[in-house]
């Protein structure tokens, strides 16, 4: 554990037991995460529901597991998508440069000119519901930063004499861009990516929360916070806490391991991270 | 005044001038054997409340219902009825005597001022106790600022729409009735709006109404014979220009066969009928038909070929007690007082109190529990959704305590209702009766209902005597659930879907809920009912097309079996209603239920109705009836709330604030 903080020791373990879960949820969830029972409805949590019961009966735990899977699914599958384009996107439009670079760039501006909701708005309205328009509403508002991130990230390899080798002996764009500048300018945007699963799980439950996720009654994260928190939170708290948490240390887990490899990356690469800007100490 | 029934002879009924609330509504023509009112009275008498259904407990299900005023939660939930200290507390609600809000001006802190003020504040109290701080007469003045669930959709257009968004602002500026309305003191009983009285032929064919001579439209145009009869057309026969077309209304059908709408004098209509309407009177004061349709406005318009033109199109001018000020469409309807409006408080004051309503559109249910319970709102907003489960119920008690109450009303049927002209499994009535069957229904009422609620396989007609054990669920169904669910497989098989089937659901975002129990109650029949969630535009388009294999949701019918043909008629007649079919023997059943004189023959051919439509058939699955409550704070006062139908007095003429 040399050199490797408690904080990031113990995110590991939340993502390793999140991530546990909901692989194995049909395995290890205690109930049948739709399974009604009017006469179990908002039970404290307890020895035989440990996550308590919801308004229909249903038990938490098994709901909190089941959503895992889809935040989780959904947070990967934006983020693939997004590292994708935005990749290729950026490393092309940098080593391109020209007309071409600058009509990406514009692109980009208008994509992030809009704001993630009104995005995901249109996004999941267009295509309705489901996780896979949630995943490429997601995606969509996630494709410009990683765009931006990769095209800076190239930028500075671009220009490298090494490439300019690469060239003298005849390879053709492509291969120089995903052989000899992807992996000069991969750190930070693996770096980038990771932090990026983090906000994809909290875009997620974001849009689930206001209807715009997985339809009911399919369980994930963000409609078990809006059903709890709308109808019940005053007389059954843990319907909206406790996924809440879980929900929550997620995020905090991902946010962590990926400025982890960040560092990292920066370090194998020899560079030194640049400080953060904040309040010049005393 | 008569009201309700019918006796087979011609009969000429009349009210005081001024309608003067109280007075005239209770009324009851002599020599008549049964009346609304009567029977509501004589199912007081025997102590199963005003409605006649609190039977035994064992009767009523597990969460049964009794007539008690509150019963939600630990709390105090307002009905339609007053306790009777109402009139001297000023119409207001039976919602205890406690006084809210004295407070006294700030006291110098000196011994003697101490003394003083001690001294000062109980003379205060005393007279505060004294003269009425909203004990006694309405106070005039004030805004009332209540939620509404949406937009009025369709334009305002009260032909098109029974949304509960348009109605509950549409009663302040339509008013509560059209010629006739609910009356306030009793809801089952018939009283006269813009008709002061009315007579019919002996064969119930032709019904002669005389108008009130003081009622002006909200632009000051005094309202005639003409004006009703221009609306009367348009309910019926709808327009015809060229090749648009103008439907009737959606509720025409249920009006009955109109050939004619005549005006034999300047304040005279007369309707005449195709066939016998015993009970034309009763179905026409639903608080739905409300007249928003200015003739002086709205023909020139027709007439340059816009048949479609709505009220809102025409300014929004009314006759009710409110005129509009200001319209933000998606965020505020602002009505204002209209000084000309014709109706009186028992006091003999004119209506209304208020200065102004502002309805502030919120269409979420969360957004509308912060704003009241941060103080921004009077009152709650009327509609499924909006309306209180026990938990919110729970959560407004415990933080505003004394100063909120609840107004309770018997609300719509929850229901699941079969769109049997889309081909699938569904067509096959076994299927449909095994579905009925199968589910467990006291188990909607805390999941799908809010925990308030009761269970019931008819739609509770409230002036109908019918006796409880027929009303209250199961009766059709009386063996365990583990028995009905054994038959309902055994149907399953029978009709060869053993293995189940996949079934499209039509399911309002605003309440998934009835759509997730069904789902739940469903698969273990091996029904796989994918749900399509739909928001509220979408929702009002589906519900009259063909779109969908079966739907649910809450709606409320009228309270008398004659009144529910448009929801539970064939869909060639009323695309809104609950089930698609096109089942002509319910017409010839409706038919019968129109040509009935007398209360037995209305209870046996409504029975035959029911069972037809309910068990024989089972277009609709009648799961319960849900239990509306809506929060107002404890100084909004003369609010009268309806046994059911939290459409009916929307008009809030009668409300005056204690501030």
């Amino acid at each position: 554990m040399r050199g490797v903080g408690v904080g990031v020791v113990l995110a590991g373990v939340v993502l390793l037991v999140v991530a546990g879960g909901a692989l194995f949820a049909d395995l290890i969830a205690p109930f049948d995460p739709l399974e009604q029972a009017v006469d179990r409805r908002l039970l404290p949590p307890g020895r035989k529901h440990l996550f308590g019961t919801d308004g229909f009966g249903r038990d938490v735990l098994s709901r909190t597991l089941y959503g895992a899977r889809v935040s989780i699914a959904v947070a990967l599958a934006s983020v693939l998508v997004a590292g994708g384009a935005g990749v290729a996107l950026g490393l092309t439009s940098a080593y391109a440069g020209g007309r071409y670079d600058l009509m990406v760039q514009r692109g980009i501006d208008v994509l992030h000119g809009f704001p993630f909701l009104v995005m995901a708005l249109i996004v999941v309205v267009a295509l309705s519901p489901s996780p896979a328009a949630t995943a490429a509403a997601i995606a969509l508002s996630l494709l410009p930063l990683v765009a931006r991130v990769a095209r800076g990230a190239a930028l500075s390899v671009v220009e490298e004499e090494y490439l300019l080798a690469v060239r003298a002996t005849g390879a053709g764009a492509a291969r120089t861009v995903f052989r000899h500048v992807l992996p000069a300018a991969g750190p930070p945007i693996a770096a980038y990516l990771a932090a990026c699963l983090g906000t994809a799980v909290g875009a997620e439950a974001t849009l689930s929360y206001l209807g715009l996720g997985v339809p009911p009654p399919y369980a994930s994260w963000g409609r078990m916070l809006r059903e709890g928190s709308r109808a019940y939170f005053d007389a059954a708290p843990w319907v909206t806490l406790l996924p809440g948490l879980v929900l929550c240390a997620t995020v905090v887990s991902l946010i962590v391991v990926g400025d982890r490899l960040g560092r990292r990356r920066y370090r194998a690469c020899g560079e030194r991270r640049p400080q953060r800007v904040g309040r010049p100490r005393q | 005044m008569i009201v309700g029934m019918i006796t087979g002879q011609s009969v000429a009924v009349e009210a005081d001038a001024p309608a003067q609330l109280g007075a005239t509504d209770q009324r009851t023509a002599s020599g008549r054997p049964r009346g609304a009112a009567r029977a509501a009275s004589r199912r007081r008498a025997d102590g199963r409340g005003p409605w006649g259904r609190s039977g035994p407990a064992d009767k009523r299900g597990a969460f049964g219902r009794s007539s008690a005023p509150a019963r939600s939660a630990g709390g105090r939930v307002a009905t339609g009825r007053r306790d009777p200290g109402a009139g001297a507390r000023g119409r207001g609600l039976w919602r205890g005597d406690k006084r809210l809000g004295a407070s006294g001006p700030r006291i110098p802190v000196t011994v003697c001022s101490r003394v003083f003020a001690v001294l000062l504040f109980a003379g205060l109290l005393l007279v505060t106790d004294a003269v009425p701080a909203g004990a006694g007469t309405p106070r005039r003045g004030g805004t009332l600022t209540l939620a509404n669930r949406a937009d009025p959709p369709a334009g305002f257009d009260t032909m098109f729409t029974s949304s509960i968004a348009l109605h509950h602002v549409g009663g302040a500026l339509f008013g509560p009735g059209n010629l006739v309305k609910r009356s306030r003191d009793d809801f089952y009983t018939v009283a006269p709006y813009l008709a002061l009285r009315w007579e019919h032929t002996p064969d119930f064919k032709e019904w002669t109404f005389v108008l009130r001579s003081d009622v002006y439209w909200h632009d000051g145009t005094r309202l005639t014979a003409a004006d009703v009869k221009f609306w009367l057309d348009l309910v019926f026969f709808g327009v015809r220009s060229g090749q648009r077309v103008r439907p009737p209304a959606y509720f025409a059908r249920e009006l009955g066969d109109a050939v004619a709408v005549e005006i034999p004098d300047p304040r005279r209509v007369r309707i005449t009928f195709s066939h016998r309407n015993a009970h034309f009177l009763q179905i026409l004061a639903n608080p739905r038909f409300k007249i928003a349709h200015p003739r002086h406005l709205m023909e020139p318009r027709i007439e340059a070929g816009d048949v479609m033109v709505s009220p809102l199109d025409v300014g929004l001018v009314g006759v009710g007690p409110f005129r509009i000020e200001r319209y933000r469409r998606g965020s505020l309807v602002r009505v204002e007082r209209f000084d000309r409006y014709f109706e009186r408080d028992r006091y003999g004051n004119r209506l209304p109190h208020l200065n102004r309503i502002d309805y502030v559109t919120m269409p979420d249910p969360f957004a509308m529990d912060m704003a009241f319970r941060g103080g921004r709102l009077d009152g709650g907003a009327r509609g499924q959704g909006h309306f209180l489960s026990s938990e919110r119920v729970a959560a407004y008690e415990r933080e505003l305590g004394d100063a909120v109450f609840f107004a309770r009303s018997d609300g719509g049927n929850f229901r699941l209702a079969f769109n049997v002209l889309n081909e699938g499994p569904w067509q096959d009535s076994r299927v449909r009766r095994a579905i009925a069957l199968w589910i467990d229904k006291p188990a909607a009422i805390p999941a799908a209902l809010g925990g308030f609620g009761w269970t019931t396989p008819s739609i509770g007609p409230g002036d109908i005597d019918v006796p409880t054990e027929f009303i209250n669920w199961p009766r059709y169904d009386t063996a365990p659930l583990e028995i009905r669910r054994a038959e309902a497989r055994r149907l399953m098989e029978e009709a060869g879907y053993g293995d189940g089937f996949t079934m499209g659901h039509l399911t309002r975002a605003i309440m998934p809920e009835g759509g997730e129990f069904l789902k739940a109650q469903l698969a273990g029949l091996g029904v796989d009912l994918e749900l399509q969630i739909v928001d509220e535009g979408e929702w009002n388009r589906a519900r009259v097309s063909l779109d969908y294999d079966s739907q649910q949701g809450r709606l409320t019918p009228s309270p008398i079996p004659e009144g529910t043909e448009s929801v539970y008629g064939r869909y060639e007649e009323n695309p809104d209603a609950y089930s698609k079919h096109d089942d002509r023997t319910l017409d010839a059943l409706y038919r019968q239920l129109r040509d009935s004189v007398t209360m037995e023959q209305r209870i046996e051919v409504w029975r035959r109705l029911s069972r037809y439509l309910f068990y024989e058939q089972s277009y609709i699955v009648p799961v319960a009836e849900s239990i509306d409550v809506v929060p107002y704070r404890a100084d909004v006062r003369g609010l009268v709330v309806p046994p059911e139908d939290m459409h009916t007095h929307t008009d809030f003429a009668t409300v005056w604030l204690e501030r």
